[in-house]
This record gives C-alpha cells, structure tokens and sequence, in this order.
C-alpha cells in the first residue's frame, strides 16, 4: 500500500510517501507566500526519491487547511486533479489536526490566520478562527502551542503562561508524514477547511 | 486532441478541442452564486472552481469519450482574470499534465476570446480587426496571424460588460446585467431617452463607460421613462459607442474583416449594429457563435493550437496572472 500525501495550508509546502505504513520520504519546502506553487515539484521529488511514479500509488491524501485560502486550494486543486488522473482514492487530513498529531505532548496547534487572528484547534478546542489574546486566556495556563501563529504571536501566549518551542523547532512545521499517518480512506470526500466567510455583503433587495 | 481548462472569473470550464472541431465544452457557470452580491465576489467565485474543477473536467473527457492518454497536450488559462481563480485552474491543469505525463500550454484569456472565431464550420482567419467585449475587457485588435495581435484601442475606465452590469444594478435588474437588459430592452424604445455617444469628440480608439452609467443614474432620478424605454436607451448608447470606435478602427487600419467575440458579442442588438455597419463599408463582419462568445474552454483549447507546449518540469514555471501588458505587441500568447 504507497500513499502520496501534500499540504501547501500554510507558509511551508510538504509532500511524503509511505509504503505499508512507514514513511519512506518527506520533502519540505518554505517559501512564504509562494510554497503553495512549489507543490508539484515537490511531488515529484518525493515520488523520485521513493523510486515511484503516480501510477504506483494506491491513495493520495492532502492537507484541507485551514491555513492560508489560495494555499490550500493550490493543494486541494493538486492532489483532486492528480487522484482523478490516475483513479486514486483521495482522503483529507485537516492541517491542525496534523500539527498536533506532530507534536512530542498534547499541544494545541495554532496556525497564523492573518488580519491579527489565528486558526486552532486542540484536545479540548474546537477548531475555529480566534482573537491571539483571547485564545490565550481561554486555554489553561502551561498548554504546549505549536505552528505558525504560535511562533508569530509568541509574546502574547508566553506572557499567558503558554509553552513554546523555539522559533526553529520542527513542531511548528506542517509535515505531510503526519497526514500519512493520520489518513482514513472511508469514502468520506476531502472538504477545504477555511473557517472564515468570504468578505462579501448581499447586495439590497437582491434576489 | 486538447484538453482545455478555464477558470479565470466566475464560469468553471473545460473541453475537448482539436483545432476547429468541438468534442465537448462543459461550462458550469456560478452566476446564481454571485447574483446576491450584484456582481463576482472572488473569493467565493475561487471556492466554487476549487469544487468544481475535476468533476468539469472529467464531465468534458466523457462527453468527448476520451482518455487522457490520448490527449496531445493539456492548455489552461493563466491570464488575465481574477488570480486565485487562476490558480485553481492552472493548479489541476498542472498535475493532470503531471500525471498523465503530457505537456502544458499556457493560453492567454483573451487569445482564447480572438481563438473563438475559429470554432466554426467557416473558421475566420486572420488578418482581421477584432472588437473584443466582455465583462472585464474592450479591446480593439489589430490580429495579423493566430497568435499576433496588437490593441490599437481599450477601454479607459469600464469594461462594456461591466457598463451593462452596473446600468442593470441601476435599474434594479438582477447580475449579469447583459442578457436582462437586453431582455427589458426588447419592449422599449432605444430613441426614447438621448444618451450622449461616449467619447464621440475624443480622438483615438479608446472606450470610456463610466460616463454613461453616471447619465443613467441622472436621468433615472430626472425623467420618468417606463424602465423598457430606459433600458433600451442605455443599450443603445453603449452599443452606438462600440459602433462609433468599431468604424474608426476599420478606417484607421483599412481592415477589410471585423471580428467580434466576448460574452457581450453575444447581444443582438451589438451584432445587427456591427452587420449594418459592415454593409454600409463593404466590410465583412462575423461574430463568435453565441456558445463561444461567453467564457468557454473550447476557446482556449483553439488558442492553445497555435502555442508551443512545455514539457515537465519546465511547466512548473508557469504560473498564473491578472493584468494584460496591454499596448505591447505580442507573439505567442501575452
């Protein structure tokens, strides 16, 4: 059983491979603003390294966010197109769910929402968009954080009390690996996480 | 045989095309979606392609019954439009080509507007001059050959498109604004309010609209004509207004051909004022078939033809963006 997974949700893309469970590569590439466009190159470097090509593959999973919006359709766009290319089953793995599943204790996972917000989620929060100071007040003090907005808003969290690791710490990264791991092929469809609306107002009277 | 994609506004599409033959042409539009907001909310016109784009692609490989492995080469619009549409489009068109191991054409939106003319049983083949109107563009072309061309006239300020959607937004008429217009238009009297003939002393081949939609909403609020007579007024100035740099074109480049493509092509009234305009010059007039005048992939897939594939890796590069260089001739593609 070979399984392709991508994430390109947040600042850092990545791609891994496993065979029979066992993660056989994972490639990361940061690029802010642009990792997203780097995805299928990635792709092809992890699928090298592994000694096989998109038609070897028994299922692709893909990172469904939330993170940045054009990231993850960049992902989701990349792995539904390349699941139906080759007729593979595509699950999806939610990019929170991943970070915590990366990370060495319990952790939170908070994911730099911009507009002075962030995305979290963790064993007793349910994943949603959240004000940095309120989120830290809300979450027991000495709760591990982990990922992007954790890093950006590390003065806030850490005067609340909060742990976390150093800026370079690899449990702010998004890895694909955990999705490998993380991944259920029951049918469901993969489904982009955005939990944010769209800026939009309906126009009066519109029908 | 070429696979196409196109999703640079608010229609999710894509076809099956081998030069002027047609296999298939899915076109999902999202006009429902944005018709609330009066007009394209971009983040949400991207949601929607990202939800639709392989179900259109897989609907277009069925109806034409093909696989991907017979394909020549996959083609996506990159440019110009709306780029986190863009990129839903040129993601999938990139690992579809990935996957089935086939090169990329790149194909510039409005390439694919002047590539329509060609999906006919008579294609029209340049040289021609090409009045290019939809809602984000007004182009006059000068088209030397099927993938060089140069805008010797553009619209200043808004597109016709959007003139019709904004003076249907004044006129309390749902998005988009052509097709209803037009529609109230057909009872009314297109003499009944006078309209100024938009840049009518300016010199040049260049559009302006905003003026008129400002003199829409004065006369709205001054004169009280039944909304049909209004509607067709308005549709008249801004048809007189294409008509008027259509004929200065002509006689500017000598152009013995006038083509017309883009989702406003599409209006009778433009069409029938373009064929009277031929007759009186001796100048032979022919617009896209209705089908291809709005977004469609068929048309890219027709511009892509004349385009030279990339290979992977060096497909990679492409990526996708939102501003025509307008003004610069160009070969291959913009």
């Amino acid at each position: 059983m070979r399984l392709l997974a991508l994430d390109t949700a947040t600042d850092c893309a990545t791609a891994a491979l496993a065979t029979d469970g066992v993660i056989v590569v994972e490639r990361a590439r940061a690029a802010p603003g642009a990792a997203a466009r780097e995805v299928l190159a990635l792709v092809d470097d992890v699928l090298a390294a592994g000694g096989v090509g998109i038609g070897d593959l028994d299922g692709i999973v893909v990172g469904t966010g939330p993170g940045s919006f054009t990231g993850i359709r960049i992902g989701m766009a990349t792995a539904t197109a390349l699941a139906d290319a080759a007729s593979l089953p595509l699950a999806g793995v939610s990019t929170l769910t991943a970070l915590c599943e990366a990370a060495p204790s319990a952790a939170v996972a908070v994911i730099d929402a911009r507009r002075r917000e962030v995305f979290a989620a963790g064993p007793d929060l349910a994943a949603a968009a959240y004000d940095p100071a309120t989120l830290a007040a809300t979450l027991r003090p000495g709760t591990t954080l982990v990922g992007d907005g954790a890093v950006r808003y590390r003065d806030i969290f850490a005067a609340a009390g909060h742990a976390i690791a150093a800026d370079d710490d690899p449990a702010h990264r998004v890895s694909a690996a955990s999705h490998l791991r993380l991944a259920r092929f029951d049918g469901a469809a993969a489904v982009p996480t955005y939990l944010r609306e769209p800026d939009a107002v309906p126009r009066e009277g519109a029908r | 045989m070429i696979l196409a994609i196109e999703t640079s506004c608010d229609e999710t599409c894509a076809a099956v095309v081998d030069g002027s033959t047609v296999y298939s042409n899915v076109v999902s539009s999202q006009a429902l979606l944005h018709g609330r907001f009066g007009g394209v909310v971009p983040e949400i016109a991207s949601r929607r392609h990202l939800e639709l784009v392989s179900s259109v692609v897989r609907a277009a490989l069925d109806d034409a019954s093909v696989r991907l492995a017979d394909l020549r080469a996959i083609a996506v619009t990159a440019g110009p439009g709306l780029v986190g549409a863009l990129l839903v489009g040129v993601a999938a068109a990139k690992a579809y080509a990935y996957a089935a191991a086939k090169p990329l054409v790149a194909v510039d939106h409005l390439h694919g507007h002047v590539a329509s003319l060609s999906l006919d049983e008579e294609p029209f083949e340049p040289p021609f001059l090409c009045l290019l109107v939809s809602g984000g563009h007004t182009l006059l072309l000068d088209v030397t050959g099927p993938s060089r061309f140069t805008v010797i006239g553009r619209s200043l300020d808004d597109a016709a498109g959007e003139a019709f959607d904004k003076g249907a937004r004044l006129l309390g008429l749902p998005y988009p604004g052509g097709p209803a217009i037009e529609q109230l238009a057909a009872d009314g009297d297109p003499g009944c309010v006078p309209f100024p003939v938009a840049m009518a002393g300016r010199r040049g081949l260049d559009f302006s609209f905003a003026g008129l939609k400002t003199a829409l909403a004065t006369r709205l609020r001054d004169q009280a004509a039944a909304p049909a007579d209004m509607a067709a007024s308005y549709q008249a100035a801004v048809v007189a207004s294409l008509v008027l740099r259509t004929e200065q074109a002509l006689e500017a480049t000598g152009a013995r051909r006038l083509g017309v493509v883009g989702g406003v092509a599409a209006n009778a009234s433009l069409r029938a004022a373009l064929n009277r305009l031929g007759e009186r010059r001796g100048v032979a007039v022919k617009a896209a078939l209705p089908r291809y005048c709005g977004d469609n992939a068929a048309m890219i897939g027709a511009a892509a033809a004349h385009l030279v594939p990339v290979e992977f890796p060096d497909f990679l590069q492409i990526d996708a963006y939102a501003r025509a260089a307008l003004g610069v001739e160009s070969s291959v593609g913009w």
